[in-house]
């Protein structure tokens, strides 16, 4: 029998209850005690879900933790590329969805610590599926070659290169608990995404330029 | 006749031992060995003591005597390369050069060092995620450990004393996450191959592309450091 639908469009409202429940009781549990010592019977009844409907919903604990891991990724994901595509210009795009993601990262850190910690503490499978997402990110940054007269002149492993570094310091600096705002980074992170592709002058500007108004950045209808 | 130290007069006929501390240090080194092979090979959740003193050929007491457990060991796995990966990457450093070429040949030592070691390449910067939190504070460490000497570029250009503080934090990072992303994927081909992208992170926000260039072509020439030692 196929799963049901993640939004209950067959007005069955209890199945798309239970998934959240039991999605929303994986991100408090880990959050309290880790990925390890986290079971499924301590999810059911957390999110009040009899064994069966849980196995109907999920094959196990590590599908339930991608789970989800997938649907805080993608609200992420959303927000930043939705920031992006509000800019006509590849530059002032990258800078919305930079504060966009950092912004984001500022006011989730129970879901940035589930994405980093906890994911590397859950192990190889949950690392794969979170290098994957972050891959999307490259694009962004990648698209920065047709500014070029010769796209070709940068690799795309550069991008690779800067993406990993942004994220890495926005959720390294959020898991030492210092009490800057990841926003507070991104000059210097547009500093160092836009000097391969606009050279250095561009990229200096960056440092001094300010954040983007509120408006740029507000939460998809999908919510936070 | 001058006399020989003790440690080197002849000793009476028999057995010649070496003395009990070196030979734990080979047998500690002989199964660090052995645990990295295993840990590369079936990564670190896929790694059981058992299979990691059966391929060193010890006992399960000999383990215990030498780690806590199996985080304890890969500690001191990951240790042991980074520790020899350091000396041999110093070693490759020109004494008398500027920054630019110190960086680039320290770069250079270490995308050297992971094509003739993949299987410690892959323990030291894939493995190590998914280790446990003593071992990624380590490599945390370890990854930041590089930031000084990158700063050092800081005073290349009188222009850059205003880049980011954060700067290099985000570039080792960087560097960290594409080699390790390569060797996740299999997909690591080479100095020459990734040299210029790695010149492009690391190196040239501080010198300019142009200069790096130069660099490239200036030390690709003459004897490959790590196929000298």
């Amino acid at each position: 029998m196929a799963p049901p639908a993640r939004v209950a469009s067959n007005g069955r409202p209890e199945q798309a209850g239970e998934r959240q429940r039991i999605v929303a009781a994986m991100v408090e549990l880990v959050a309290e005690q880790g990925y390890k010592a986290t079971t499924v019977k301590q999810l059911l009844q957390r999110a009040g879900v009899k064994r069966a409907d849980f196995r109907r919903l999920f094959s196990g604990k590590r599908a339930c933790f991608l789970e989800a891991y997938e649907e805080m990724s993608e609200r992420f994901a959303s927000r930043v590329f939705t920031a992006f595509e509000a800019e006509k210009e590849w530059r002032a795009g990258l800078r919305v969805a930079a504060y966009a993601a950092a912004r984001w990262v500022g006011e989730h850190p129970r879901e940035v610590r589930y994405a980093t910690i906890e994911t590397m503490a859950a192990g190889a499978f949950a690392v794969e599926r979170r290098e994957a997402t972050l891959r999307r990110f490259v694009e962004l940054l990648d698209a920065g070659r047709e500014q070029l007269d010769e796209p070709d002149s940068v690799s795309r492993a550069m991008a690779e290169g800067i993406v990993g570094g942004i994220l890495g310091m926005l959720t390294k600096n959020l898991r030492q608990e210092v009490r800057a705002r990841p926003e507070d980074f991104v000059p210097e992170l547009m500093f160092l995404a836009i000097r391969p592709y606009l050279g250095h002058e561009a990229a200096r500007e960056e440092l001094s330029m300010p954040p983007p108004r509120e408006a740029g950045l507000e939460p998809t209808t999908e919510g936070t | 006749m001058v006399s020989l130290p003790e440690h080197l007069q002849a000793k009476p006929a028999g057995r010649h031992r070496l003395a009990p501390e070196v030979r734990a240090e080979h047998q500690r080194e002989r199964v660090l060995d052995a645990a990295i092979s295993v840990f590369a090979e079936r990564g670190y959740q896929g790694t059981t003591i058992d299979n990691i003193v059966a391929a060193a050929k010890v006992g399960v007491g000999t383990f215990y005597e030498l780690f806590d457990n199996k985080p304890d060991c890969f500690v001191q796995a990951y240790e042991r390369i980074v520790v020899d990966a350091r000396e041999r990457i110093l070693v490759a450093i020109p004494a008398e050069a500027g920054w630019p070429e110190q960086a680039c040949a320290a770069l250079r030592a270490l995308l050297e060092l992971i094509e003739v070691e993949p299987v410690r390449a892959k323990v030291a910067l894939v493995e190590v995620q998914t280790a446990g939190p003593e071992a990624l504070t380590r490599h945390e460490e370890t990854v930041d450990s590089v930031i000084p000497l990158l700063a050092r570029g800081r005073a290349q250009n009188p222009a850059l004393a205003e880049l980011p503080s954060h700067l290099e934090e985000a570039i080792v990072g960087g560097l960290a996450w594409l080699l390790q992303q390569r060797l996740a994927q299999g997909e690591f081909e080479g100095v020459e191959a990734h040299l210029p992208d790695v010149l492009e992170i690391a190196v040239a926000p501080y010198i300019g592309r142009e200069a790096v260039a130069s660099l490239i072509a200036a030390t690709g020439q003459g004897d490959s450091s790590m196929a000298a030692a």
